[in-house]
């Protein structure tokens, strides 16, 4: 016998089915917990660290301009044009390899601002020991609910950060280059990560929406001053901020000039040989990193604020409305090593001997001031030292004939060798023991 | 004779030398020149400015020989 089932009981049911779907959504998709109780201070459950770090110049490029530098379609014009007027392969591949343009841009060196990239790892505490026990602080669905960073360099460096370029976690990546920032990153319904920009385009008039359409998983904030950045980060819905964070940043040194040489060479060969010989000096102005002493690594201080949500029961599930949380604030506060000399020292070389103490070897111009003698780089300085050990016996430098024994001392154009102040001859030079040191 | 020496990234530059000590606070010097010094004696440090960057003062120390 069929069951006849009355109308009111009907739309009875029916209102029934549908008040428990409303509180099955209520409790998957609007609770965060079944209860939260803040607990202590606990600073042993997360610690932070700098995994790694890499500073780079800013900027950075090959001071060489050759026909390698040019665009596709210049390098097709050239070589048919070199083509044509070097049928011969020897003289051919050499002219691909002149140098087209002059080294204008060393004149516009500055070795001050550097971009320095940073590896944060985030870990907390993973004591599987204490699972079970009722007064244990770990269960497999605590997670990092909240922190706040600050990396502080102390100001007896004379660094400075200049803006923020890139910072990156696990669930999002955001190109910056600003003083500060602050983004959310949302989930949509298809799967797809989206960025906002500005936290306050959610109303509460969209809440309905929202909860249903995306989830918002990552709220972050940045800034950045002269000594000091900071991050915050909130992880919401089930989201851990355990991992790592990458974090790229501009810094720039206060500034102290200084003079690099740079020889101009006539001849075919480029690597020293081939009869290449110093026509005249160029100088050009750099800055380099001011500092008194050269610390063998500079130090930053790093302090990690956080929240830690430690769920006491209801972990067995992966939803979290069930949870019962007790969360813990705590602070982790170390200096650590953000980079060393090698990294931010120039690589600049003189000539000089170190027997009797360090005696680089100086330039006195035709103004009649001494400067140093210094190259941008090893190469620079060892071609020029090996050049100097090869001027012929009769010591014919720019077209000049001087020979070892006159006591002419030794002129590169309007410029005077000095070594120990003095000016040198050739002969004096082969008595000395000369090698490329660095400066710094 | 007084000398007076910049240090940077520890290297030491003589940038200047008198026959007196006229050295003080504020002045400005061209920073890239260096020069023979045989500076023996420590004088005392002034904050100077470097004119090729003006920006940043910096302490300089007075030597004599």
């Amino acid at each position: 016998m069929p069951i006849k089932i009355e109308p009111m009981k009907k739309l009875s049911l029916l209102l029934s089915g549908i008040l428990l779907l409303l509180f099955v959504s209520a409790c998957t998709s609007v609770k965060r917990f079944k209860s939260a109780t803040y607990k202590s201070q606990d600073n042993t459950l997360v610690d932070m660290d700098l995994f790694g770090s890499r500073l780079t110049m800013e900027g950075t490029e090959s001071s060489d301009r050759n026909l390698w530098e040019l665009s596709a379609s210049a390098q097709t014009q050239l070589i048919q044009i070199l083509n044509e007027r070097y049928p011969d392969n020897g003289q051919f591949i050499r002219s691909l390899n002149n140098e087209y343009l002059s080294r204008a841009d060393v004149a516009a060196l500055d070795l001050t601002e550097k971009k320095l990239r940073m590896v944060f790892t985030i870990s907390k505490k993973r004591d599987y020991k204490i699972l079970n026990h009722a007064s244990g602080r770990f269960s497999p669905a605590d997670r990092i609910e909240y922190l706040k960073f600050s990396l502080e360099i102390p100001e007896k460096y004379n660094l400075q950060f200049k803006e923020w370029n890139r910072y990156a976690t696990e669930y999002g990546e955001i190109e910056i280059a600003d003083v500060s920032f602050s983004r959310s990153f949302d989930l949509d319904v298809d799967g797809s990560w989206d960025t906002k920009s500005d936290v306050g385009e959610k109303s509460s008039l969209s809440r309905s929406e929202t909860q249903e359409v995306r989830s918002r998983y990552l709220k972050l904030n940045g800034s950045i001053s002269d000594h000091k950045i900071g991050v915050e980060e909130e992880g919401t819905r089930e989201i851990d901020l355990t991992g790592n964070v990458i974090a790229d940043v501009s810094l720039e040194f206060k500034g102290f000039p200084e003079r690099l040489t740079i020889p101009l060479y006539t001849g075919e060969s480029r690597d020293g040989t081939g009869g290449a010989t110093v026509a005249a000096l160029r100088f050009v102005d750099v800055l380099v990193p001011r500092m008194k002493d050269a610390p063998d690594t500079i130090h930053a201080v790093l302090q990690l604020d956080y929240i830690y949500r430690h769920v006491q029961s209801g972990w067995k599930t992966y939803q979290e409305w069930d949870d019962q949380v007790e969360y813990y604030s705590g602070t982790v506060k170390k200096e650590i090593a953000l980079f060393t000399k090698r990294d931010y020292i120039p690589n600049f070389y003189g000539i000089g001997t170190e027997i009797d103490g360090k005696t680089m070897m100086k330039v006195r111009r035709g103004t009649g001031t001494d400067y140093p003698l210094q190259f941008k780089d090893y190469p620079d300085a060892s071609r020029f030292l090996e050049w100097l050990r090869s001027i012929p016996e009769d010591g014919s430098i720019s077209g000049e004939r001087r020979n070892n024994d006159s006591g002419v001392p030794v002129m590169i154009g309007q410029n005077l060798l000095l070594v120990n102040g003095e000016p040198v001859t050739m002969g004096q030079l082969e008595n000395i023991e000369l090698k490329v040191i660095p400066v710094y | 004779m007084f000398y007076l020496i910049v240090r940077n990234l520890g290297a030491p530059r003589c940038i200047d030398r008198n026959n007196k000590d006229v050295y003080e606070d504020g002045m400005s010097f061209d920073c890239t020149p260096h020069l023979e010094c045989s500076a023996k004696e420590f004088v005392k440090e002034v904050e100077i400015i470097c004119t090729e960057h003006p920006e940043d003062p910096m302490i300089a120390m007075v030597f004599r020989d």
